[in-house]
């Protein structure tokens, strides 16, 4: 005879042998390892030719030779270097006027129109433009990086601005506090985490626009590398490029987050977590 | 692209029927001191030929509509952004639909949505090219795989938006999965696809421009812009590239009508409407 008590610990341990059972981080840890045994597998056994996709062994093999070629580092120097520069001018600028059209209901109503067309122009169709114009140095990749990042973090300020309370705005009005006292105390930090979500898509796209601007015409850089590699049909050497672009967009995903984190740290407990559940 | 991992942010805040204030005055100057500054500037630098003046990018436009040889570009292009546009969203939906009404699927596969996020994806633009060789396939190849993330993803996150209390009340009144998945997640979910949906064509669009403009032969507005611009011959790459932003204009207006038909249920949709 079983009391209720026993029944109910029963049921847990039930419950909790099943969720231990197959926790989704296990399921998440053994999909790399399955994709790395199909890659190995196709590639060794000429399912797929070996010039449109290497083994995994030759691009590992590659990896120190494309890191140890001569002026590896300068490559990246120069990349990265093109997207900071670009992404810090286009997030400037997108803050600046954000605030301004966000300061005066007069210039918003009168630019709105035109906002929309903004945020539709494919900026890499001007790639060839600029090649022209900045030649295959560093300016030109960071202007390309810079329009493609700046109409995000633009409408994310602009937007966000208007976010505050009406209310909250009308007790500091109260209060006789300032325009500028309004706009600091309260709808600034209103739009921050709005502004973040700009950044963190600016990011992105200023990754793109620098590496676009790199494979049209370039005398240096990541991109420029990965297009010599390609002409020179050393497919594991372009891999291990696109395995750095890939650790490149991780390390500017993650500083956004801990930046958003720091600075928005009144909305941390929101953002515990860079997953899916965020919202 | 996009960290598309949150809610994308939309015009939709800025939008709202603010104050009488007649401003038109400034947004006609703004447009009139525009045109004189490029009128004037390229004159006052003294290099038309790198920077075109206004009236010469006219005329070249006038020339490029006049001419016949580029219809067959412009027509490529056209039907690779709207080809690459249908299967990106199409596999996308399905990806969201397939991972995103299972918590634990979703939970599993966070780390690689992030991974797959963090990749700037046209990085894999010339080993498309390489693959597919110059035609059609490999611009659209490219497109799709650029285009098909945000879909995906704000699919999948719009699924899961509902707070577990509904799913507890449909699980209450004994709704199949079928069922909770009909009447509270899709109409949960479906202005968030729809902002992937619009955002997808833009990358679309994107995708199909960098194709053509890194693989000469390919045909379309981006070869032809790379072309003219190779030719220093200004005016014409000008001309193009208007076309091209009044094309992604075009595209972008038929999406919103879309959106505001599809989703007239919306807060947003309700807010534009008021």
């Amino acid at each position: 005879m079983t009391t209720v008590q026993e029944r109910v610990s029963e049921l847990r341990a039930d419950t909790s042998t099943r969720r231990a059972w197959v926790s989704p981080y296990m399921v998440s840890a053994l999909i790399a390892p399955i994709i790395l045994a199909v890659w190995y597998y196709v590639t060794n056994n000429g399912l797929v030719p070996s010039i449109l996709l290497p083994t995994p062994q030759a691009v590992l093999e590659a990896v120190p030779r494309v890191v140890g070629a001569n002026g590896f580092a300068g490559h990246v120097g120069r990349t990265v270097s093109e997207i900071v520069l670009g992404f810090g001018l286009g997030a400037l600028v997108g803050f600046a006027l954000g605030m301004l059209l966000g300061s005066s209901i007069r210039l918003r109503t009168a630019y709105l129109p035109f906002l929309s067309a903004l945020e539709a122009i494919p900026t890499v169709i001007l790639a060839p433009v600029i090649i022209a114009w900045f030649g295959f140095g560093i300016e030109g990749k960071v202007f390309q990086a810079a329009i493609a990042c700046f109409y995000a973090v633009f409408i994310t300020t602009l937007s966000g601005l208007g976010l505050a309370e009406p209310n909250s705005v009308q007790l500091m009005r109260s209060l006789c506090a300032s325009k500028w006292q309004i706009m600091r105390m309260l709808k600034i930090p209103a739009a921050l985490p709005v502004i973040f979500g700009g950044l963190q898509l600016g990011a992105t796209t200023a990754i793109i626009g620098a590496i676009v601007s790199e494979f049209v015409g370039s005398d240096a850089g990541l991109g420029y590398l990965l297009q010599r590699y390609r002409s020179g049909f050393e497919t594991p050497s372009v891999w291990v490029i696109i395995g750095i672009f890939l650790i490149f967009g991780l390390i500017a995903y993650f500083i956004l987050w801990f930046a958003e984190r720091k600075i928005v740290f009144w909305r941390a407990a929101a953002i515990s977590r860079p997953d899916l559940e965020k919202q | 692209m996009t960290s598309a991992l949150k809610p994308r942010p939309t015009k939709a805040g800025v939008a709202k029927a603010e104050g009488g204030e007649s401003s038109w005055w400034i947004s006609v100057g703004s447009i009139l001191l525009l045109a004189i500054a490029w009128e004037l500037g390229p004159r006052l630098l003294d290099d038309r030929t790198l920077f075109p003046t206004l009236s010469d990018t006219l005329a070249g436009l006038v020339r490029l509509v006049s001419a016949g040889y580029w219809w067959g570009d412009l027509t490529s292009t056209l039907i690779a952004v709207v080809l690459a546009w249908m299967i990106g969203c199409s596999v996308g939906l399905a990806a969201g639909i397939a991972l995103g009404t299972v918590p634990f699927i979703r939970t599993a596969i966070t780390p690689y949505a992030i991974a797959v996020q963090a990749l700037p994806k046209i990085v894999l633009a010339p080993l498309f090219i390489g693959w597919l060789g110059f035609g059609p396939p490999s611009k659209i190849a490219i497109a799709v795989v650029i285009c098909f993330f945000p879909v995906w993803i704000d699919t999948m996150v719009g699924l899961a938006l509902p707070s577990p209390n509904e799913f507890k009340l449909m699980h209450s009144l004994n709704a199949t999965r079928a069922q909770t998945f009909r009447k509270l997640q899709l109409p949960a979910a479906v202005p968030m696809i729809m902002v992937g949906v619009k955002h997808a064509m833009l990358l679309a669009f994107t995708g199909v421009l960098v194709a053509e403009i890194l693989s000469a032969s390919a045909g379309g507005l981006g070869t032809l812009t790379k072309e003219f611009s190779s030719q220093l011959n200004m005016p014409l790459t000008f001309a193009v590239v208007i076309v091209v932003v009044v094309i992604a204009i075009t595209l972008v207006s038929i999406m919103d009508v879309i959106e505001r038909r599809v989703v007239f249920w919306s807060e947003e949709s309700r807010a534009r409407k008021s």
